[in-house]
């Protein structure tokens, strides 16, 4: 069983509590302190307020089955290891690695074989786009895809855009949520995946090929 | 002189804006002679920044905020769903999509 820390109760009235948390937590710095400390209302307070985003986050790259586990599991980490935090990221850069590690870990259990191996071993993404001299057999159609602004309301697009990153291979997936939807650095994600950044890098790009040749299908013939 | 799947396989570091001087106006003087490439990196772009509008929360079940609090030995009225603090260093509490 881990060790966690003594939580402390709130010293305040409870009247008084709302108010009084929000005093205490206007910057990270004196959350940081609450929960080294082990104050109960800093531990509500990040719960509360980060959730959300964990969960999110984790259900793009484990589903909605395992998701709620990841972000679990998270809060334990978190409880167990906040004395070492150092502030050299930010907060919610460092509960976004801890989450993202226990969703790869997840990953990892559920699948045989080493993960990063067998997709950096797996061969290039044939779209079929080029013939043998390199040029484009098959252009994509001039039809305009919808601006981001346009797109909020093109749930089609939308759904179909997560539809095709959840059929990613995991460890794809994962550089692609970080990368193209989280926007972290090169640097976070060769650390919290563990991977080289060439590798990182032809992951992300297979990745993004893939959404492509998705996106090409969907201007075409308006199918997911 | 490249051929357009050396655009392709190029397209990321292009779009990131991580090519060299040299690479990065090979690239450019491709684009502005194929517009099946220019087609296509203008494409890449959109879908890129459609990508970021993906980022987003999910509302938790209170049941999955309850279980947390027990695993962590925390009483669940020790603050409400309305407790805000703030991890921005600014005064205002903390909004959620900035995390």
């Amino acid at each position: 069983m881990p060790v966690l820390p003594v939580l402390r109760p709130p010293q305040q009235s409870s009247g008084d509590r709302n108010k009084n948390i929000d005093l205490h937590f206007q910057s990270e710095s004196a959350l940081v302190d609450g929960l080294k400390s082990g104050d109960r209302r800093a531990f509500h307070c990040a719960i509360n307020t980060f959730t959300p985003r964990l969960l999110a986050l984790s259900r793009r790259i484990v589903g909605r089955d395992g998701a709620e586990d990841v972000v679990q599991e998270t809060w334990m980490a978190v409880c167990r290891s906040i004395g070492e935090f150092e502030s050299r990221s930010s907060l919610s850069t460092w509960l976004y690695r801890i989450a993202t590690n226990k969703a790869l870990n997840m990953l990892r259990q559920q699948s045989r074989m080493p993960l990063v191996e067998s997709e950096i071993s797996e061969n290039k993404v044939d779209t079929g786009w080029f013939g043998d001299d390199g040029q484009w057999t098959s252009p994509f159609p001039d039809a305009a895809l919808p601006s981001p602004e346009e797109s909020l309301s093109a749930e089609d697009l939308q759904d179909c855009l997560d539809k095709h990153i959840e059929l990613l291979p995991p460890v794809q997936r994962m550089v692609l949520i970080l990368k193209d939807i989280e926007a972290q650095s090169y640097t976070e994600i060769c650390n919290v995946l563990e991977l080289s950044e060439s590798n990182v890098r032809v992951l992300l790009h297979r990745g993004r090929m893939r959404l492509m040749h998705m996106i090409r299908t969907y201007q075409e013939d308006g199918t997911c | 002189m490249l051929r357009c799947v050396d655009i392709t396989n190029q397209a990321d570091r292009f779009i990131d804006g991580e090519l060299g001087t040299v690479q990065k106006l090979a690239v450019l003087l491709h684009l502005a002679m194929c517009v099946k490439c220019h087609r296509f990196i203008r494409k890449m772009r959109v879908m890129l920044a459609n990508l970021k509008t993906l980022r987003q929360e999910t509302i938790p079940d209170p049941e999955l905020l309850d279980r947390i609090f027990k695993k962590l030995d925390l009483p669940a009225d020790t603050c409400t769903e309305t407790c805000t603090c703030s991890s921005s260093g600014k005064e205002e509490p903390l909004s959620r999509a900035d995390t």
